[in-house]
């Protein structure tokens, strides 16, 4: 391609941004439009799936060990556990740790010491974290079998209806995002297809005076392209504002919610929306022109 | 240059329609060449054949030796620059001056720009209208904007004109400037072949005469008459 021809090109996409200013603002519109909804839902999804891996990340198995055993024998059950498969880590939590746990928990009011008099009725427990959270019931089961374990709890039934609830957050937050994509990239094609046929008469000039169809789809490319930056720059701006600001209400009024503010992980869904918007506008343009083109 | 050897061309839609039957035409280098025939008798099919608008259903058709039907892409768009075309309803760009409507069809096909700033002013002379470039075509007559048209189609020095009805929207004064242009391009060697149904004007211009009837051709005369 000649120099020449790529100053046509530019000049045409500017000019047609220019003279058909209110299609232009209706597409960067409903580009940003759909994109807003499309972050918006991306970043529930993600503060969803946070919130699921935060509650995951507070299971726990307690491993209660038999009454028997000496304290010797309990601190050597450790190497046993620990060799459990899907087991993370492992802290061992003494009768007596036990026991001021369960004075801290009722308070200063009654004193549990004084109640039970100097028989201590807490084993030795082991508080164990699985690598996974899913493998909590197994790996609960696991520990279980090892010599030395009385009983283990680890919320059972609880647990089980979390993990299916956490697992239906992920694939319903991942159902979401697409369909929300799938319907924005509908939405973008319709208003480039507008702004295609609109412009059908000189396509159709260029294409009888001899121009080859890269010449021609290019200005349309160009043009896409900077509609699809333009309304998805404005869509991350608008969903940046509206995000920082829900963080502060939120790490105010309802302190408890895991909100994530992992900063890469929300600029880099910022930068994912401008290179879907950018590229949206460019394959939707092409993909437009291509019934103009077959003249 | 321009050869139809048993051509036919059927339109498969809801109804089945035979625009061209069994068409063997030569048009020679420099000829000019009037279609004519009541409307539904093939002349705008015989054009967009010759524009690789549309493809023969049959029969095979040669310009300069090479044959339609086997270009694709590129070469068709190579091919059409051989080729000046000219349209019935103009189709201008309403929102481009006179200037930029003509050397659009030279940016079109990638002509360096100090060319273009020479070639359009000096075509739109030839064809009148040197006091309009920066005019929009609403602010044209009907005469005015088809000869931005012709400007537009021998731009880029095309071997062949074609035109579809060039004076089917014009008044008679206007037909006929438009016409002594096209006398004015084929003195220069461009073979011109126009459709038209303009009879009075086929009358008046003594040349080929290539009658059409029912997508048949009825009648072929040097120097004919409608």
């Amino acid at each position: 391609m000649k120099l020449s021809s790529l100053r046509y090109i530019i000049r045409d996409a500017f000019q047609s941004i220019r003279r058909n200013a209110i299609m232009t603002i209706a597409s960067v519109a409903t580009m940003s439009i759909s994109l807003l909804i499309l972050g918006s839902a991306w970043l529930l999804v993600l503060n969803s799936q946070h919130m699921a891996s935060a509650m995951e990340s507070e299971l726990e198995i307690n491993a209660y060990l038999q009454q028997e055993l000496t304290r010797e024998e309990a601190l050597n059950l450790r190497r046993a556990l620990e060799a459990v498969p899907g087991v993370a880590k492992v802290s061992f939590v003494s009768r007596e740790e036990g026991l001021q746990r369960l004075q801290d928990r009722f308070g200063e009011e009654t004193s549990i010491v004084d109640t039970l008099g100097e028989s201590n009725p807490l084993p030795d427990m082991y508080s164990i974290k699985a690598e996974i959270a899913e493998e909590v019931p197994q790996i609960a089961q696991a520990i279980q079998e090892v010599e030395g374990v009385d009983t283990v709890r680890y919320g059972q039934g609880m647990v089980e209806k979390l993990l299916a609830f956490t697992q239906w957050l992920r694939t319903a937050g991942i159902v979401l995002v697409v369909a929300i994509g799938l319907g924005a990239v509908f939405l973008i094609a319709t208003t480039i297809r507008l702004t295609v046929f609109a412009r059908r008469k000189a396509i159709s000039i260029m294409k009888l005076v001899g121009a080859t169809d890269w010449y021609i789809r290019m200005p349309f490319l160009l043009e896409g392209m900077i509609i699809g930056f333009l309304g998805a720059g404005l869509a991350v701006l608008c969903l940046q504002l509206i995000y920082n600001q829900l963080v502060q209400n939120i790490m105010v009024t309802l302190n408890f919610l895991p909100i994530l503010q992992d900063e890469s992980l929300i600029k880099s869904v910022y930068k994912s929306l401008l290179l879907i918007g950018t590229s949206l506008g460019a394959i939707g343009s092409v993909i437009s022109m291509h019934r103009f083109l077959r003249i | 240059m321009i050869q139809f050897f048993n051509v036919s061309k059927t339109f498969y839609g809801e109804v089945k329609v035979e625009a061209l039957i069994d068409i063997n035409l030569h048009i020679k280098k420099g000829e000019f060449v009037f279609l004519v025939g009541p409307s539904g008798a093939g002349k705008s099919t015989l054009t967009r054949l010759l524009i690789r608008e549309e493809l023969p259903t049959k029969g095979q058709l040669l310009v300069e030796d090479r044959s339609l039907l086997r270009m694709k892409g590129k070469e068709i768009a190579y091919y059409r620059r051989k080729i000046g075309f000219v349209f019935q309803d103009f189709r201008l760009l309403m929102n481009r001056t006179v200037y930029e409507n003509v050397a659009f069809a030279m940016e079109a096909i990638e002509m360096p720009a100090a060319e273009i700033r020479e070639r359009v002013p000096a075509i739109l002379e030839m064809v009148g209208l040197k006091d309009k470039l920066h005019a929009y075509p609403h602010q044209l007559s009907g005469g005015q904007q088809q000869r931005v048209c012709i400007a537009r189609a021998v731009v880029n020095d095309p071997k062949i004109i074609i035109a579809d009805e060039p004076t089917g929207n014009l008044d008679p004064d206007n037909s006929w400037e438009v016409m002594t242009l096209f006398r004015a391009i084929n003195k220069r060697g461009t073979t011109v072949i126009i459709a038209t149904h303009d009879r009075d004007m086929v009358n008046l211009m003594k040349k080929r005469v290539v009658a059409l009837s029912n997508g048949r051709i009825v009648r072929d005369e040097e120097r004919g008459e409608y």
